[in-house]
């Protein structure tokens, strides 16, 4: 495993507000990582930190064995030779398509030839040797954002930028673009980091996931790790849609424990230190979360509230003595009351 | 919505018609042989050939254009690198020098030019100390072609600025670090992404500058006499004292030579204008890019700037002050011996000087006041209001814009003088306000517009699904949401009509004396004093008026 990039520590406040509280990660060659958060997370904050466009208070940044940052060296941007891609793509609107993917090559005084012939060959990676000769406000926000891709490429730079790629396309392009990069990515063995606050975007682009909150990274692991297996309630609930259920757990048996509220009482996985007596909060994806026409074991009865139709599926909003959950079904169920039934090794309780 | 808009009519016509009456009049005048109020006048080309058979007035065509060229030459680059760098760099002090880079528009060029005499003429204070300490004079000339284009270049640096750097702001930052990770450093993101970017703004202020340059007429006069150095509108000015008679007819030829020339220039203006929309089309993050670093560099385009604004701003006003606290100067005199206040004293003891400035600080505030209201009824009335009477209001309001202030008060002079009904009212503040109110109405209307754009249609349409009509929803919700835009277009309208000097120069009688225009006519007797003492007056009225605009925060984007 060879460190290709590390980041060690990285702080950074602005005025009163601390954005980054020592941040730390690694990655190798590669491999792509996302840093999956909320806004103010500090994910951009981080992204420009390696970019060079912001400095962190204090922190390291090493790339290939060259420091970036840390002591007393900092490297400015325009030398670290690294790739971006800003999420309004910031395409030069004077530039042709062409001239846009050319530029950094003309900055590195490459030959004019190879320059034209370079700069092609990367629009025909993407697919838009085309519209070379067309101006940025002529091309569609999907080719906008592959001509700003194609510009960060064309220098072959060790390491690539992505700001919140997709979030700028609209839901159908998204889709194809998510698998569009990715492949691209592949293909080229692109190491690369993708800051977005969208978690699909995050599980389907990257091969390991950071996820952060409040300037700290919260948990870090494989798309499936995160997903399957979160180590805080925070995790847990940014992953996914789930239901929420806050209660008290009233017994403990190794790794499992009874949680119980008001009318209802069920047992799960404890993934957090809860003593008996202690409040508790108890998560389950909607995705695990049965509708059943009759009694079993950890399951509650439930009275049907509405139901809304999504296309794929109905989102079933149920009462449970005071709380609401939410149960998915292809089709939409009678009003009669129902039970739902919470698989013991997907309720987590934290 | 479609009751019968003939309120909104009326005024569109009544707008008109103070537009196309001083029009009409320059043109039906430069048609006759002889003043219009001579019975005997009748209509001939005959002003036109003695005019185009003048040696001087092609002389003083050639001095226009090339000042014309020159001070664009000199405005349009400066004024892109000091946008560039006051937007983009870490240029120390860039905050505060904003305001004061835009003081040389709101300075009456007469005031300015005064100063640069004061200053720099054959016995001014700079000469002079070079001349103690250095032994001989130094090798500059300031009645010289050459000196009115610098000045003039340098004096119009400000109005290239606003314009590049406003649309540098709205195409956001990202675009230069787009540039910087892909390994170019500062200057060349300025010659390469920031400069080309902002082509049409450069362009437009190119035009706007150049256009300019064929209404100067307080710099020319003032700097241009005693060389002989005519440009058209100093030309136009003189042609009374040549032929010893009110040749109307000669003045109204050289009036709509200048109009024919600036009239395509405010058409090519507003066809430029939509180019710069087109770049701003993928909108930036709200982040704030971080200036871009300019090393060592960084005090020495700070030294060129406050130079800059030394040279255009500081000196010629340090030289108007110095002379109008002074008893006499020349060579071999002392400072100390000589300051005094008898200027200002003197001054109260002349009714028409205390009119003056009485009557410019009036007009500045109750008329500025007037005006404003003027302008806004109009906006307002024509505000998404689609037909052809707005459409056509539209290229009404370009026609004062190619009247340069010299030619609209002649002209309106003979609105005055031609409608019988309308005689009394020449010798009275109310005919200056009316010619000032035309010149400066697209000004005005653009400062309105820009206080109404930043109220979006769902205001209006909210109060129009509740049931509110159209004269409820102006006074209910759209004059309270554009007070503050209202507030600081009158105090920009009262710094530009305290900085008139031209329009009222034909205008000028008892009753209509304004300190610009008693500047003019008092310079050509001489009346150095006099003419010190008003300046220093207009140039405390400009500084508390600006003092006034930058606490209230009002953006001067003009």
């Amino acid at each position: 495993m060879n460190d290709h990039l590390v980041v060690s520590d990285l702080h950074k406040a602005l005025g009163e507000n601390q954005i980054l509280k020592g941040v730390s990660f690694t990655l190798s060659k590669g491999e792509v990582i996302a840093l999956l958060g909320p806004s103010g997370s500090g994910k951009t904050t981080i992204l420009r930190a390696i970019a060079g466009l912001d400095h962190p208070d204090r922190g390291y940044i090493e790339l290939g064995k060259r420091v970036l940052f840390g002591g007393p060296t900092v490297v400015p941007a325009e030398q670290r030779g690294l790739g971006l891609v800003f999420q309004s793509y910031a395409l030069w609107p004077h530039k042709t398509v062409l001239d846009n993917v050319a530029y950094p090559l003309r900055v590195r005084k490459v030959p004019a030839a190879e320059v034209r012939e370079r700069a092609l060959s990367t629009l025909r990676e993407i697919g838009l040797e085309g519209m070379a000769d067309r101006y940025p406000h002529q091309l569609s926000g999907g080719q906008q954002q592959r001509v700003a891709l194609a510009r960060a490429l064309v220098y072959k730079p060790p390491l690539l930028l992505l700001d919140e790629p997709l979030s700028n396309l609209d839901a159908k392009l998204r889709e194809e673009a998510r698998v569009w990069l990715r492949e691209l990515i592949e293909r080229l063995q692109i190491t690369a980091i993708c800051v977005t606050h969208d978690q699909v975007e995050a599980l389907a682009l990257a091969d390991r996931v950071l996820l952060l909150e409040n300037g700290r990274v919260e948990q870090e692991g494989a798309p499936e790790d995160i997903y399957e297996r979160p180590r805080t309630l925070f995790a847990a609930e940014f992953m996914g849609s789930n239901n929420r259920l806050r209660g008290r757990v009233v017994e403990r048996r190794g790794a499992s424990a009874k949680i119980a509220g008001p009318g209802w009482g069920l047992w799960g996985e404890l993934r957090a230190e809860r003593r008996e007596g202690e409040e508790a909060t108890a998560v389950i994806r909607v995705e695990r979360t049965r509708i059943q026409q009759s009694s079993g074991e950890n399951s509650v009865p439930a009275t049907l509230e509405t139901a809304v139709y999504l296309g794929e599926r109905w989102d079933h909003v149920f009462q449970v003595g005071q709380l609401r959950v939410h149960a998915w079904a292809p089709a939409a169920i009678a009003a009669e009351p129902v039970f739902l039934y919470f698989p013991s090794d997907a309720l987590w309780i934290f | 919505m479609e009751r019968p808009a003939w309120g909104r009519v009326l005024i569109v016509l009544v707008t008109g018609l103070a537009i196309l009456a001083p029009l009409g009049i320059v043109l039906y005048q430069s048609l006759l042989d002889a003043p219009f109020f001579q019975p005997s006048a009748k209509l001939s080309l005959d002003a036109f050939r003695f005019v185009f058979a003048d040696s001087d007035f092609h002389r003083a065509m050639g001095s226009t254009l090339i000042v014309a060229f020159g001070m664009t030459a000199l405005a349009v680059p400066l004024g892109g690198v000091l946008a560039f760098l006051v937007v983009r760099t870490d240029m120390p002090g860039r905050r505060w020098l904003e305001p004061a880079l835009l003081i040389p528009i709101f300075l009456s060029p007469v005031v300015i030019a005064f100063g640069y005499v004061v200053a720099l003429g054959p016995v001014g204070f700079v000469t002079m100390s070079w001349r103690d300490a250095f032994g001989s004079a130094p090798g500059w000339n300031i009645y010289s072609l050459a000196s009115v284009t610098v000045i003039a270049g340098l004096t119009h640096i400000p109005h290239v600025y606003l314009y590049t750097s406003s649309t540098l702001r709205a195409l956001g930052g990202d675009l230069e670090e787009a540039a910087r990770i892909s390994g170019a450093g500062t200057a060349r993101i300025a010659f390469t992404i920031s400069l080309p970017m902002v082509r049409p703004a450069l362009l437009y202020s190119g035009v706007l500058v150049f256009f300019l340059g064929f209404e100067l007429f307080g710099l020319p006069l003032i700097l241009g006499d005693p060389g002989g150095l005519l440009v058209l509108s100093t030309y136009l000015y003189k042609l009374t004292n040549r032929l010893g008679v009110p040749s109307y007819q000669l003045m109204a030829v050289v009036a709509v030579v200048i109009m024919a020339i600036a009239f395509p220039l405010v058409w090519l203006q507003r066809r430029l204008v939509g180019a710069t929309e087109r770049y701003v089309s993928v909108r930036s993050k709200g982040t704030r890019a971080q200036p871009l670093r300019m090393g060592a560099w960084r005090w020495a385009a700070v030294a060129l700037v406050l130079a800059w604004l030394g040279a255009t701003v500081l000196l010629p006003v340090a030289g108007v002050l110095l002379r109008a606290f002074v008893r006499s100067w020349g060579e071999g005199v002392r400072l100390r011996d000589v300051l005094t206040l008898d200027h200002f004293r003197e001054l109260l003891e002349y009714p028409n000087l205390v009119r003056g400035v009485v009557n410019t600080f009036l007009i500045g505030t109750v008329g500025g006041a007037l005006a404003v209201a003027c302008y806004a009824t109009i906006a307002l009335a024509t505000h998404r209001w689609k037909s052809a009477w707005a459409r056509a209001l539209d290229y009404l309001v370009m026609v004062p814009r190619g009247m340069p202030g010299l030619i609209a008060g002649l002209a309106f002079f003979w609105v005055f003088l031609f409608v019988k009904p309308l005689a009394p009212l020449r010798s009275t503040p109310v005919s200056l306000w009316i010619a000032y109110s035309v010149v400066w109405l697209a000004y005005g209307m653009r400062l309105i517009s820009s206080a109404l754009l930043q109220v979006g249609p769902e205001m209006q349409e909210a109060a129009l699904t509740v049931g509110a009509s159209r004269s409820r929803i102006t006074r209910d919700v759209t004059l309270p949401l554009i007070k503050f835009g209202l507030l600081g277009s009158w105090l920009l309208v009262f710094l530009i009509f305290v900085r008139e000097y031209s329009t009222g120069v034909y205008l000028l009688a008892p009753g209509t004396e304004v300190i610009g225009s008693l500047i003019v006519s008092l310079w050509a007797t001489g009346a150095i004093d006099t003419v010190s003492a008003l300046s220093v007056i207009n140039v405390l009225l400009v500084g508390l008026g600006l003092a006034a605009a930058l606490r209230l925060g009002v953006r001067v984007n003009e």
